[in-house]
């Protein structure tokens, strides 16, 4: 993983990406147990992007493969880790990227989504592994419960939320 | 598992958290891995 971090640090620094914060099952476990995945998530913006600039994969993809990763399926693998660059996109998942959190792996730093954040963007998601998600990061208690009710306010998950404690926390 | 040995588990330093996930990676590639022959053969017959 270090060293997947590291190529991501440097194609940030080479301006390949703007910013960037690790989100998905492998964010979620710098706050939790470990669970199954099949790579990371890493969010990023463009350089010096526009709201109304989407996201090209081209320059990313052209920046790793002439770096000797290898291209499979929606993954690219950097080191040993298959990684997933998704787009930014909507207002809840920018927000998580600029309050994003920075960790140490063995000396080199990285961002990761905050817990609430993840929190929030796994019930916006709201399929059975994300609901599940969810309820690790209640159970844990690795969420601040009134950070989260912000967040869910300002991008209107507060009724998914409501419907999501009535079903599965009976509250 | 659980309550407390997830507990543990997610207390674990972020280094051997990694570990683990590096092992269940390589687990979830090895059935994703196996389901894709699995449909390709199906798919040749």
């Amino acid at each position: 993983m270090k060293e997947t971090l590291a190529i991501i640090n440097r194609m940030q620094a080479d301006g390949v990406i703007g910013s960037y914060a690790i989100g998905g099952a492998v964010g979620a476990t710098f706050y939790l147990e470990p669970v199954a995945t099949l790579g990371v998530d890493v969010f990023v913006t463009s350089p010096g992007e526009s709201r109304s600039s989407p996201l090209s994969l081209a320059p990313i993809y052209s920046y790793l493969t002439g770096r000797g990763c290898k291209v499979k399926g929606e993954f690219v693998v950097i080191g040993e880790w298959p990684v997933q660059f998704l787009a930014a996109g909507d207002e809840l998942e920018r927000e998580a990227l600029a309050e994003a959190v920075e960790f140490d792996v063995e000396g080199v730093w990285t961002r990761v989504m905050s817990a609430e954040h993840l929190a929030a963007i796994a019930l916006k998601a709201g399929r059975p592994k994300d609901f599940t998600r969810v309820l690790q990061f209640l159970e844990l208690e690795t969420v601040d419960r009134d950070k989260l009710n912000r967040i869910l306010s300002k991008h209107g998950l507060s009724d998914k939320w409501d419907k999501f404690r009535q079903g599965y926390l009976h509250e | 598992m659980s309550k407390e040995s997830r507990k543990e588990l997610a207390r674990l330093p972020i280094r051997e958290k990694l570990k683990l996930l590096a092992k269940l990676r390589d687990r979830s590639l090895a059935i994703a891995a196996s389901r894709r022959k699995k449909a390709e053969a199906k798919r040749e017959k």
